[in-house]
């Protein structure tokens, strides 16, 4: 079991995971409910999944409702799973490394990807289930910024505990 | 590099182990060992006290200066 030097990064780590079960939980279970519900229309009885626009169960919008969950969820996983191996690596007493650069990248990176599929995705969905796709705003691009301010931050970083471990 | 660590010619005159000054300066072997063989980048002014302190010599016997061959020579 990971070590933290502090009850906030034990926090941050609970939260983090606590987050990424919850959002994965959420997901599978509206997938699984969409895909029962349109297989077997009623067999669980009055459902609703989140939105208006799927009262309307054509093959079609389905379908694009089931892609744009999946894509959440593995834009989820992308944005996430480095964050808690960042945070693993700082507890281990090792967050100035290349490979949390390299997931700091990979971080803005699924931001920006899914910045991007805001604008591309609702003119390809079929009309009823463009509701299910939510604009982030500027704050998507600040958050991109950011990310990327951390990166060179800490890439300097790497540079500064190489210097650190050469001295005696 | 420039500069050479003559830690070995002292420990033999004085007698001790890497092992020994490792342990007196409170440093570990590893540390000690590439402080010894030149591959360390810097030297903390406390480490080279404590090292001066246990050995009772000077900085300039710890360290030497040789001039680098030039590069087109």
């Amino acid at each position: 079991m990971t070590r933290f030097a502090s009850h906030i990064s034990m926090l941050l780590y609970a939260t983090l995971l606590g987050l990424l079960a919850f959002v994965t939980a959420i997901i599978l279970a509206s997938v699984g409910v969409l895909i029962v519900d349109s297989i077997s229309p009623g067999a669980l009885g009055a459902v609703h999944v989140n939105a208006q626009a799927l009262d309307m169960k054509t093959p079609g919008v389905v379908a694009a409702a089931l892609a744009v969950m999946l894509m959440v969820l593995s834009l989820v996983w992308a944005a996430l799973l480095p964050l808690i191996q960042m945070l693993r690596s700082t507890a281990a007493g090792q967050p100035f490394t290349l490979a949390n650069v390299k997931r700091l990248h990979w971080i803005a990176a699924t931001i920006a990807v899914a910045y991007l599929l805001q604008f591309v995705l609702p003119p390809i969905l079929p009309f009823e289930s463009r509701d299910i796709v939510k604009p982030m705003g500027v704050d998507g691009v600040f958050a991109i910024l950011l990310t990327l301010v951390l990166a060179q931050v800490f890439r300097e970083g790497v540079r500064l505990r190489e210097e650190a471990d050469g001295t005696i | 590099m420039a500069i050479r660590i003559n830690l070995d010619r002292l420990l033999l005159d004085r007698r001790m182990s890497l092992t020994e000054l490792a342990e007196r300066v409170d440093l570990t072997l590893a540390n000690l060992s590439i402080l010894k063989t030149g591959k360390a980048r810097a030297i903390r002014f406390t480490t080279l006290d404590a090292i001066c302190t246990v050995l009772e010599c000077q900085p300039g016997d710890i360290l030497e200066h040789v001039a680098e061959p030039a590069p087109d020579a």
